[in-house]
């Protein structure tokens, strides 16, 4: 399915090589996106859209169920990491969850978004990671990146 | 991740103007009251749209 979503991505993208304000390639492209959980580059295809046709049903229905799976994701993320208190082990900190607030979005990336929250308990700022679960590897890696940056 | 939810509903308000009997619109905007704990806003959207098709089991 994952193969499908990307070669609909190359066709919507050539479209919009050629025409960069076609509303039906752009309102695709952002609902392609939206599938793929990439939010905010689904937003960004909404936005552009509805400038140009701002009374689409269509664009304004689907950027705003985007804007309820980002909450969403954020949330489901949240619960799938309280269930890895092995974590906790190894030296590695473990912050839940709850102890997070004011979470702003920073990036998005191929593995999973980049969010900065405060944890409140530490005093400071931290870095929220998400990683796309259906990767299997994608722990691993994650957990391995931590460590390197506790050698540092 | 208030703020998200604000947002849709202010984009789910638009497209109810625009199609005010738009039954998949109104579940979700019925859904987007209900994760706010809207309930009474909820209930009224989703009501609506079930008036409008009985067999939605969304």
């Amino acid at each position: 399915m994952l193969y499908n979503y990307n070669q609909a991505l190359d066709d919507l993208e050539n479209a919009l090589n050629i025409d960069p304000e076609n509303v039906l390639a752009l309102e695709n492209r952002g609902e392609v996106y939206r599938c793929l959980a990439m939010y905010h580059r689904a937003l960004t295809d909404f936005d552009k859209s509805l400038e140009i046709e701002p009374e689409s049903v269509f664009a304004l229905t689907q950027r705003g169920r985007a804007y309820n799976d980002l909450s969403i994701s954020i949330l489901e993320h949240s619960h799938a990491n309280m269930k890895h208190q092995k974590w906790s082990n190894d030296h590695i900190d473990y912050i839940r969850p709850v102890e997070l607030s004011d979470i702003e979005f920073l990036a998005e990336g191929g593995f999973g978004n980049v969010y900065v929250a405060r944890w409140q308990k530490g005093d400071r700022n931290v870095a929220l990671k998400t990683v796309h679960t259906e990767w299997p590897r994608a722990q691993t890696l994650f957990e391995n990146e931590v460590r390197l940056y506790q050698k540092k | 991740m208030l703020k998200n939810y604000k947002q849709a509903l202010s984009d789910f308000d638009e497209a109810l103007k625009i199609d005010s009997d738009n039954v998949f619109v109104l579940g979700n905007r019925g859904e987007t009251h209900r994760m706010l704990n809207n309930y009474e806003q909820a209930l009224t959207d989703l009501d609506k749209a079930l008036r409008i098709d009985p067999d939605d089991t969304c």
